[in-house]
């Protein structure tokens, strides 16, 4: 079963890689993220780091347009996307709940580098439902951390975390 | 205005006193907080804080020391003085246990340090610095790797102190030094080479010999 997710899981990722879906399968998450890795790999030895990584919500198709942006679960896949190519995916319904638990290895997550798929292990520290505005707009303050590896591109030590807007960074 | 002026200053002028000449010796206790802008003290500190873990005070080990002094007026110490600290991050990440980590440095100096001692009450106000050589064991564990690494450096340091004479005794004194130290080994991830000083309040007794 959890072969399975993957497999689906890493259809779904190599498919938007490749062949974004229409945009009303995709919900952003307004927030920027900063993602910081040691990577070890072709590039030699260095700290992977950016500021403006995004989250966003990758939809199954068929997913119910009354659910809101961010209701209480994605029905999809979780995509944090980096522009320098690293994403991580996580599909467990458990993982972006309020209360979120670590997810086992391997459990749920899915890693893209530069359209390479990888594997590895991903734990949720914080996840905190926020709202903006006028109660219209949810976005998640979620931080984390993980380590992956794709081909022989390594990422160690890995930590990320939702940049509230206006806030420093790190 | 003249007056109190003329009163401080003559309060804080170093006067001879026979009792407190010749050596001394003493211990203290302190506790360290380290540059907030240093990697320890601030990034790895901020970065637990926003992934929503809860971490420990970085100052949370006290320091020791003790010293050794020669007063050849009750103006005018020289000390060697040995110190050893402990500071760092430990986060606890709840749930996410896997994330924990922990960065610790442990610190020992060794310092000539030159100090001018004013007041002749049983109050007196000691001020003064010198150069100092630190050796460091940097250990990490947990999600930031498994590491232990070993620096020296030379550096420096000022020194406040508020003594309270015991005559005939000692003193008890309050104090904080500023340390100026730093390391030049680097983690490619923690990336903590660089200012590694910070500023440690203590509490101190001096016998006189």
């Amino acid at each position: 079963m959890k072969q399975t997710t993957l497999v689906a899981l890493f259809g779904l990722l190599g498919l938007s890689a490749c062949y974004p879906l229409e945009a009303e399968f995709e919900v952003e998450n307004p927030r920027s993220f900063y993602v910081i890795a040691e990577y070890e790999g072709p590039y030699g030895h260095s700290i992977f780091e950016e500021y403006g990584a995004r989250l966003r919500c990758q939809r199954f198709e068929g997913f119910s347009e009354n659910d809101g942006p961010y209701a209480e679960e994605c029905d999809g896949a979780y995509v944090l996307e980096t522009s320098g190519g690293l994403s991580l995916g996580f599909r467990d319904e458990r993982f972006l709940a309020r209360g979120a638990q670590p997810t086992t290895r391997n459990g749920g997550l899915a890693v893209l580098f530069e359209n390479k798929l990888g594997e590895g292990e991903a734990h949720i520290s914080k996840s905190d439902q926020l709202q903006h505005g006028f109660g219209t707009v949810f976005s998640r303050d979620i931080a984390g951390g993980f380590e992956v590896t794709a081909g022989e591109h390594r990422f160690l030590r890995g930590f990320f975390y939702s940049i509230a807007p206006g806030s420093e960074t790190l | 205005m003249r007056v109190f002026i003329t009163l401080v200053l003559v309060a804080l002028t170093p006067t001879l006193a026979a009792a407190d000449r010749g050596l001394v010796i003493g211990a203290s206790l302190s506790g360290f907080e380290p540059e907030y802008q240093s990697t320890y003290g601030g990034k790895l500190q901020r970065l637990s804080e926003r992934l929503g873990g809860s971490s420990l005070p970085h100052q949370s080990v006290p320091g020791f020391g003790t010293h050794l002094g020669y007063r050849p007026t009750s103006s005018l110490e020289v000390q060697a003085r040995y110190r050893q600290w402990s500071s760092g991050v430990m986060t606890d990440f709840g749930p996410a246990s896997a994330l924990d980590f922990s960065y610790q440095r442990h610190v020992q100096s060794c310092a000539a340090v030159g100090r001018l001692l004013f007041g002749d009450g049983l109050l007196r106000f000691h001020v003064g610095g010198g150069p100092a050589v630190y050796r460091v064991n940097t250990v990490t564990s947990g999600w930031i790797g498994e590491s232990a690494t070993h620096n020296s450096a030379v550096g420096g340091l000022i020194d406040l102190a508020l003594a309270i004479r015991i005559p005939e005794i000692g003193e008890f004194e309050l104090g904080g030094t500023s340390e100026f130290f730093s390391l030049p080994h680097s983690d490619v991830f923690i990336q903590d080479a660089g200012p590694a000083g910070g500023t440690q309040v203590y509490a101190g007794l001096t016998l006189y010999l």
